[in-house]
């Protein structure tokens, strides 16, 4: 029996071409893996007793009937719908960056896919925005099966272009959706910082939970290069024609220093931050993301 | 600069090849689309001096170590005293042998020449272990001095070429310059700038196989060679080994060697002094073997002086000299190859001398007699010391059946001439060996120059006058080795003797030789005063040939001569020496007085002969002299003497030229040699010289070590020491024979030594070491302790290591994996 790990692969996620088919095989791989079932949330309203079976909470397990039967029983209450979770795809020119299996855009794209997949299944609301310096494209909030092929749908055709302008996009984002939801953001906020870190805040104050996922290829956070190399930028004309490996200290300094100041930044607005590698299994992902979720949960 | 390799020094270029690999590396580089360049942005505004910086100087080191690593190959060889630290220096060894004949004294193992020759090998063995490159070059003094001698010579035949405006071939021949005219090291050097391989014996083969001379050449005419090669390699560390036996004759004082050795640079230059003998040793030396000055004729006694010196430290008691003549008399003998001499060997009683004190030199003879004529020799042999080259001597004598002798009588009867007449030919059985011959003066301005020259020496009486051109006559045939006796008349006038003053007393025009042939100016005749109880003879001889048997007698055998007059001359005379415009060497000396101290025989030397002036008339009224028998005696040697001077070579040095002038209508040019047996072989040389035409009628063979056409097997021939065999034969188809005698010159049997003490004063001012030639040899061991080599290796790991520092600093090196 292959290990569903696999599924969560980069290598044989890039090997799939449909969104959808994605998606199911990485959310059903990965909840096939966890104890804890996470279709079920705390409710008020008691729907039903189910046997127990292995990988229930055990925080759910009724005693009292155990203590009558001597068997375990799980008790399951009415689900909680009112959750709306908003993807916010980065598909700006820099996402486009990505030697390994997936580039960035492909990775990001991925999570959104299986982000909406699992909202859908437990029957939330989810919403998609694409963009780049604006917003290029917007699906609202639905809970309903059918708004997943529209969001399947929207990522497949969306190919990354253009530069980032943050602040900008999440005005419009604040504008477009004025009650408090779940933003999910996945990009490598390779724009202007100071305006990355306005649009984040800004997010933050109109009460959004906010989960970041900053998307990051491996040559970026390594810069594995040897050879003279001619670097082209990819949102901007600049280019530079140098032997790396005698910048590659001071690049990955620098890069150091914007990562960890877009994550004292988030620290400091309450948002979940994840620096996620292309070349990283999806289960870190899809687990930041329940965790996201559960907190966004209690909060309500 | 300077490599050892030169070839390799193309390695150089490798230098650039750091440059353009990262040219290369620049141009070839990939292109790819980057999203996060505002940090690579950032970095390179940040490091990219640094970066540039790190990347020069990694280029640079990268060169550096290709340069180092090539110049180690090619064996950088740098003048700088700095950069000789880091780079391959070169030390030339300039070695210079005395070759001389001093260098076969075997009072140690082997000659010292061999000593020497082992000293080389010690210093090409200690090169190969010793670090940087080692040139070797080899002189011999022999062949430094020949070369010097001969360049002389070109000089002096060059200049007077230049003279001679008339000779096409002087005008528009382009002059040489002092340097091309001067000798140069590799025409002389046995080994001249050569590499010493890790196996030297190839290398030193050719010096190994030369043995010492018979010369007596000194050191002098080397260091001047190898004066310009100092001068000219001021780069390289230069040592100089001058490898001699180091006797007091030659550096008790040696100005001139001083002076040389003075010149030599002083940077960069070692001198070292090599003794090649250990000590002084007991030696006794065979001076000299010469036959007297007397007449000398086949059939007649001849004298041989035998001279022999003792250059030890200790009286010598009972020395036996050998010695044999050797007749080659007979017609029919033949060319012996095999045997020492070709003619008839006869051993005579040898001379025995009681004692020999240290440094005293005692004289022998011996008396020979060859009844034919004929080119005969005399060797004289000393018993084995450890010098053996200056035990063995010989002379040669060149004897006809008659010497020649011309009477010029003033007076036609021939009556002035008798008294000589009767002396030296008296007939009967009693030979002298002399064929007499009267001529009046007007012969002698008839006659040619060769006519004259047939005869050993003339005899004047009585001339009162002589035509210019009889005075020329003579005076070249003095000059050329011709003896002339002058004696005056009774019946000569003031007004002769005035004609004498005002003619013979002038040089000759036109005469290569600008000396008179008479130094002084008759006064006139003069009485002497007879003093009434004066015991002195009227004739007092001094000390000269002419009157050698008169020698160590108790009481003077001219007891009975009287002499009434005589002739006065203008000024007191005595001993002079001058020389003329052209450096001819003049002297003239009495060598017979007057009880008044009044000269009466005056001895007059005019280039190459003597005149011998008689200030009195052989007559009755003017002396009694010639009725007394000591006149026969001195008569006899006085013809001796005269004829001495044109008596081709009985003896002379090694190494002096050899030539045979015979007529083209008797002999055949074709001239057959043998040449002394050389220590190297032990067997005579065949020498085939080819005659020459010398003027009309006359052939000329000659064998001169400076001639370019020697090779090296002729040239070790021709400066041996022995007797030298020319075969030639006659129209008529026998063989003419004609010995050179050529013999060790004998101030090489000196063998003190100088003492170091000595030598320091000696050569005040001038930097060296003193060694023996064993003690040349144990330095091997120390040799190599500091290899250069092992520095440059150190000092390129050192630059490897900056550089791998640098390129690990300048992020060339990939960060580890981490896992």
């Amino acid at each position: 029996m292959p290990d569903s790990k696999e599924y969560l692969h980069p290598e044989a996620i890039r090997r799939i071409a449909s969104m959808e088919l994605r998606a199911r095989n990485i959310v059903e791989g990965f909840l096939s893996g966890m104890h804890r079932s996470p279709y079920f949330g705390q409710s008020v309203e008691f729907v039903q007793h189910r046997q127990y079976v292995p990988g229930d909470d055990l925080r759910h397990i009724d005693w009292k009937v155990y203590g009558r039967q001597d068997k375990l029983y799980i008790k399951q209450y009415e689900e909680d719908t009112s959750l709306r979770c908003t993807l916010l795809l980065d598909a700006s020119a820099s996402m486009n960056y990505g030697r390994g299996s997936l580039n960035k855009f492909d990775y990001a794209a991925t999570i959104c896919a299986c982000l909406a997949y699992l909202t859908l299944r437990q029957q939330d609301a989810v919403g998609l925005t694409v963009f780049d310096q604006k917003i290029r494209s917007r699906l609202p909030w639905r809970s309903s099966r059918s708004h997943l092929q529209s969001i399947f749908k929207s990522l497949q055709q969306t190919a990354s272009k253009d530069k980032t302008d943050l602040t900008k996009v999440f005005r419009e984002i604040n504008d477009t959706y004025p009650k408090r939801s779940l933003m999910v953001i996945a990009s490598d906020f390779l724009g202007s910082e100071a305006e990355t870190l306005k649009g984040l805040a800004a997010l933050k104050r109109a009460g959004h939970d906010i989960l970041v996922f900053h998307v990051m290829d491996d040559d970026e956070l390594d810069f594995p290069f040897n050879d003279p190399t001619r670097f082209e930028g990819m949102e901007s004309t600049d280019a530079l024609t140098c032997n790396p490996r005698a910048l590659r200290d001071g690049y990955l300094e620098s890069l150091q220093r914007f990562l960890d100041r877009v994550r004292h930044a988030c620290a400091s607005y309450q948002i979940d931050y994840q620096l996620i590698r292309t070349s990283r299994h999806m289960d870190a992902t899809l687990t930041a993301y329940l965790t996201s979720r559960m907190a966004h949960m209690r909060k309500k | 600069m300077q490599f050892v390799f030169q070839p390799l020094a193309w390695g150089f270029l490798l230098v650039l090849l750091p440059l353009l690999i990262h040219l290369i590396n620049l141009v070839r580089h990939r292109r790819t689309q980057w999203a996060a360049m505002e940090f690579l942005l950032e970095s390179y505004r940040k490091l990219r001096r640094w970066v540039w910086l790190k990347q020069a100087l990694l280029i640079a080191s990268r060169m550096l170590i290709v340069a180092i690593a090539v110049a180690m190959l090619a064996q950088w060889v740098s003048g700088s005293r700095w950069l000789a630290m880091i780079s391959q220096s070169t030390t030339h060894h300039y070695v210079i042998l005395d070759d001389s004949a001093s260098m076969s004294d075997t009072s140690s193992k082997g000659t010292a020449y061999q000593s020497a020759l082992g000293a080389v090998q010690s210093i090409a063995a200690n090169a190969n272990t010793q670090e940087g490159s080692h040139l070797l070059t080899v002189i011999r003094a022999s062949r430094a001095a020949l070369a010097s001698a001969k360049s002389k010579v070109e000089k002096s035949t060059a200049a007077d070429t230049k003279k001679t405006p008339t000779d096409p071939t002087s005008a528009s021949a382009p002059a040489k310059s002092p340097e091309q005219q001067g000798p140069q090291a590799d025409s002389v050097a046995e080994l001249l700038s050569r590499t010493i391989p890790t196996d030297p014996s190839s290398l030193l083969s050719k010096i190994n196989s030369t043995t010492q001379t018979s010369l007596d050449s000194g050191l002098g005419e080397s260091i001047e060679l190898i004066s310009p090669l100092l001068q000219q390699a001021s780069s390289e560390k230069s040592i100089v080994y001058l490898m001699s036996d180091f006797r007091s004759k030659d550096w008790s004082n040696p100005a001139m060697l001083k002076q040389q050795l003075q010149s030599l640079p002083t940077t960069n230059t070692e001198l070292q002094l090599i003794d090649c003998v250990a000590e002084r040793h007991e030696n006794l030396t065979l001076v000299s073997v010469l036959p007297q000055q007397e007449v000398l004729a086949a059939g007649v006694p001849a004298m041989i002086n035998i001279s022999v010196r003792n250059n030890g430290i200790a009286p010598v008691r009972n020395v036996s000299v050998r010695v044999h003549s050797v007749d080659y008399g007979n017609r029919q003998i033949e060319p012996a190859p095999a045997a020492p001499f070709s003619g008839l060997i006869t051993e005579l009683p040898p001379v025995l001398i009681d004692r020999i004190e240290p440094g005293e030199l005692v004289t022998r003879h011996v008396q020979v007699l060859f009844p034919k004529s004929g080119s005969h020799v005399v060797e004289a042999q000393l018993p084995s010391d450890s010098l053996n080259a200056d035990n063995n001597a010989r002379c040669v004598l060149d004897l006809q059946n008659g010497l020649r002798v011309l009477l010029i009588d003033g007076d036609s009867t021939g009556k002035h001439s008798f008294f000589f007449e009767s002396a030296l030919n008296p007939g009967g059985n009693a030979k002298t060996g002399l064929i007499m011959s009267r001529e009046g003066p007007e012969f002698l301005r008839d006659a040619d120059l060769a006519a004259i020259q047939n005869y050993a020496c003339i005899l004047m009486q009585a001339v009162p006058s002589l035509d210019p051109r009889a005075l020329q006559n003579l005076h070249k045939y003095v000059s050329q080795g011709g003896g002339l006796g002058v004696f005056f008349g009774e019946q000569m006038s003031t007004a002769d003797y005035l004609r004498y003053n005002s003619v013979w007393t002038k040089p000759i025009p036109s005469a290569d030789n600008t000396i008179p042939l008479m130094p002084f100016s008759i006064k006139g005749a003069s009485d002497l005063a007879q003093v009434a109880g004066d015991v002195k003879p009227d004739l007092i001889a001094d000390n000269h040939p002419i009157f050698e048997p008169f020698f160590g007698l108790s009481n003077s055998p001219f007891q009975f001569v009287r002499i009434q007059r005589y002739l006065e001359l203008e000024k007191e005379l005595g001993d002079s020496k001058s020389a003329d415009a052209k450096g001819n060497a003049s002297g003239w000396k009495p060598v017979a007085t007057l009880r008044n101290g009044k000269p009466i025989i005056i001895d007059h030397s005019i280039g190459n002969g003597r005149v011998l002036y008689g200030l009195t008339a052989l007559d009755r009224q003017w002396t009694n002299w010639p009725q007394d028998p000591t006149f026969v005696v001195a008569a006899l040697k006085m013809v001796g003497y005269l004829s001495s001077f044109r008596t081709p070579d009985a003896a002379r040095i090694a190494g002096t030229p050899m030539r045979w002038d015979f007529s083209s209508q008797e002999m055949l040019p074709e001239i057959q040699v043998f040449c002394p047996p050389t220590v190297s072989n032990g067997a005579k040389s065949l020498l085939n010289v080819n005659a020459m035409p010398a003027g009309e009628s006359a052939f000329q063979a000659s064998l001169n070590a400076m001639s370019d056409q020697e090779t090296d097997d002729s040239l070790r021939a021709v400066l041996a020491a022995g007797n030298f065999e020319w075969w030639g034969t006659s129209i008529q188809g026998e063989r003419v024979v004609k010995n050179f005698a050529r013999n060790t010159t004998p101030g090489e049997g000196e063998t003190e030594k100088v003492q170091l003490i000595d030598l320091n004063r000696a050569l005040s001012g001038v930097k060296f070491t003193y060694k023996s030639s064993e003690s040349l040899g144990s330095n091997t061991a120390l040799a190599g302790f500091a290899n250069r080599n092992m520095l440059l290796m150190a000092l390129l790991l050192l630059l490897l290591l900056f550089e791998q520092w640098l390129a690990w600093s300048a992020s060339y090196h990939l960060p580890g994996r981490k896992t």
